[in-house]
């Protein structure tokens, strides 16, 4: 029966793509997603991430959760996809796993996606703080700079050792060691946090790693890189000097391939929530507001327009919450026997 | 048509393609068929088996909501039956809310097209249909197939240009129909599978809508949809043929919820015709099913008088899907010039 539910949490998240016309690619999602549920053995995906969180996370374990996508000049404070799907897995980790997240980004990052997860009841705080109480976070900034970001990296292994590492809409290395916007405008190291490290480490440590984007260019992807060589307009070839496209080459062990990345964070989250049989896990439709509302007060900004505005991805708030109203009734009704005489 | 060339918002994208994704103008009509066969129904009552459905009718073709907005399209100016409907006396007396409030939201769009639609319902529900029309502003005809003779199907057979059938339950090989549990329903129209047979077999248009297999439109993939429904070839009732209806029509349109199927046509057409007019917002739709409600009609799953939703999925979730399907028109129209 989760299975079943399951189908149509990914259903939902996965494959109904709501990009406006412009230069972004649209049409890449459902390959996309396709890609990666051959690559994992068929299941729906968010089930294949909720199970595996389910089975590694014990309670008091620590799950880094590292997201924050964008660079000045287009966006300095973050984009709005992203610290929303952050804070759902926080809150998914404490409030359902009873485990302990740590948020990972860049510095410059840092503001909008602490609004966000504690808009979702999960307060950023201090390490001895953090350590007393639960419905608790702390922060872990990447400084950028390759050399830098590995040792803060295993910096951060040694302090936590997590036994989880879920990536959001954080970008990942090509094969040149450069990162890309969708559009194909590369970024050295030097700008973006090197996250990939932490991958490495999870690999070496026996730690899970999720990848959660929906473009091709963000952590996880790795896995079909091929696939986002061929759909992506920019996949194969960059429009930076590097040449070598903008499909990351980092892999992790799940890959959730979604039509927003925020929204595959959300289904991971609803997949948790029927599991643990906890609909009251997933986050409101009135704090997905106030969520948003916070993100964008402390800096983030909707990565479609490139403005700060109460949108993600170019779609509406109402959007977001129709999602949240939809994957919470998935998830009850999924819970819930009527009978009827005929 | 099609792709669409008008800008609603932002600078022109003249010296920018129009298109991406390969100019692939077939994509808003993929994702709205992927959010109206997107199940949220309680769990015991049946579950899993519409993503299978859509998939055997789909095959390597077009889009399902596609195919039916574009023949609808092809056939401009048309007197077309919308057929729904299915009062169940003890239960649901006047009927239930999957079809009666997706009948009128394509009254609505179909009437705003140029077409003249017409509500083929029983008596029971004339006055249900009657209470919904004004809330989503449309005022079709209400025919009443109560009693309904072959004489009068003749006479239908060549009055009608097209039909589409929500969630109307269509009759197996014995001649009954069926719930989805299985239980055989006493039709009040008997012979209306008999005018949407006939106004198939003249090649005039019809397109059935449903969501289990046991309403008209199934017959299309009678055999396969027999091996996919539960009790789809063995009812439990004593005509032992199962639910599968064997009415077929000439496009069917599988849904999670009839109403969805309904709605997502009705976005269908939005987009073929570049209007952002033709769908209610959900808040309205709600309005819709709260109007049917207070005249007698239920939800088929919960049966409450006191619910307001469809197929055991509330209100507010029922607004989520109209406001995703409008926002995948919206953002179809949506020109922005994005640098980065």
């Amino acid at each position: 029966m989760p299975l079943i539910v399951a189908e149509h949490i990914d259903r939902l998240v996965c494959t109904v793509e709501m990009r406006f016309r412009s230069g972004l690619p649209r049409g890449v999602t459902v390959p996309l997603y396709e890609a990666a549920r051959r690559a994992q053995g068929g299941q729906p995906l968010a089930y294949l991430a909720a199970t595996a969180l389910r089975e590694r996370v014990r309670a008091e374990s620590h799950v880094l959760v590292v997201t924050g996508a964008g660079a000045p000049p287009g966006l300095p404070r973050s984009e709005t996809d992203g610290p929303p799907g952050a804070a759902a897995i926080a809150r998914a980790v404490d409030w359902g796993l009873g485990a302990k997240p740590v948020i990972v980004t860049e510095a410059r990052h840092a503001a909008p996606i602490v609004a966000a997860v504690e808009a979702l009841g999960v307060a950023v705080v201090e390490p001895e703080v953090f350590r007393g109480r639960g419905h608790t976070a702390v922060l872990e900034t990447l400084p950028t700079g390759l050399e830098a970001d590995r040792i803060r990296a295993a910096e951060i292994f040694e302090r936590y050792q997590p036994a989880a590492a879920v990536f959001i809409e954080k970008g990942g290395p090509n094969e040149a060691g450069m990162y890309h916007s969708i559009m194909g405008i590369g970024r050295g190291p030097d700008v973006m946090a090197n996250a990939f490290h932490i991958v490495d480490l999870s690999r070496q440590r026996q730690c899970l790693t999720i990848g959660i984007g929906d473009g091709g260019n963000e952590i996880g992807f790795g896995m079909i890189r091929d696939t986002v060589q061929e759909v992506q307009p920019y996949g194969l070839r960059c429009q930076c000097p590097c040449e070598k496209g903008i499909a990351t080459v980092t892999t992790t062990d799940v890959l959730v391939a979604a039509s927003i990345s925020n929204w595959g964070a959300y289904g991971i989250s609803a997949c948790l929530s029927l599991l643990l049989n906890r609909p009251d896990m997933l986050q409101t439709e009135e704090m997905e507001r106030v969520m948003l509302e916070r993100c964008v007060a402390a800096g983030g900004e909707d990565g479609a327009y490139g403005a700060p505005l109460l949108m993600v991805d170019g779609t509406w708030p109402r959007t977001q919450e129709a999602v949240i109203t939809m994957l919470r009734n998935i998830v009850v009704n999924g819970l819930t026997d009527y009978t009827r005489g005929f | 048509m099609g792709c669409g060339t008008r800008s609603i918002r932002g600078p022109d994208c003249s010296e920018r393609p129009c298109e991406t994704g390969g100019g692939n103008t077939l994509l808003p009509y993929e994702n709205i068929d992927h959010l109206i066969t997107t199940e949220m129904r309680p769990h015991n009552m049946v579950q899993g088996i519409v993503p299978q459905l859509y998939k055997t009718v789909r095959g390597t073709g077009d889009p399902l909501t596609y195919r039916a907005a574009r023949a609808l399209t092809a056939h401009p100016g048309s007197r077309i039956a919308l057929i729904t409907g299915i009062p169940l006396p003890g239960h649901l007396p006047k009927g239930e809310i999957d079809g009666p409030v997706g009948t009128v939201a394509l009254a609505r769009a179909l009437s705003r097209l140029g077409h003249h639609p017409e509500v083929l319902v029983p008596d029971e529900l004339a006055s249900v249909i009657g209470v919904m029309q004004p809330v989503v502003d449309v005022s079709a005809p209400v025919v009443s197939t109560t009693g309904l003779t072959r004489g009068q199907v003749s006479q239908w057979i060549q009055r009608y240009d097209g039909a589409i059938t929500v969630e109307k339950l269509g009759r197996n090989r014995k001649g009954v129909r069926h719930s989805i549990m299985g239980t055989p329903i006493p039709p009040s129209d008997e012979p209306v599978d008999d005018l949407v047979d006939g106004l198939t077999q003249e090649g005039k248009l019809t397109i059935g809508i449903g969501d289990g297999g046991n309403e008209m439109g199934f017959g299309k993939i009678f055999h396969l949809a027999r091996e996919i429904v539960p009790r789809g070839a063995a009812c439990g009732c004593p005509c032992a043929d199962g639910i599968v209806t064997s009415t077929a029509t000439q496009h069917l349109l599988v849904a999670a919820v009839s109403n969805f199927g309904a709605y997502g046509l009705v976005s269908a057409l939005s987009v073929l015709h570049e209007r952002q007019d033709l769908l209610p917002d959900g808040e309205t739709i709600v309005r819709t099913i709260e109007a049917s409600v207070s005249e007698g009609c239920l939800d088929g799953a919960r049966v409450d008088p006191t619910f307001i939703g469809d197929d055991g999925i509330p209100g507010t979730a029922i607004a989520a899907v109209v406001t995703l399907l409008r926002t995948i028109v919206t953002q179809w129209f949506t020109l922005f010039d994005r640098h980065f």
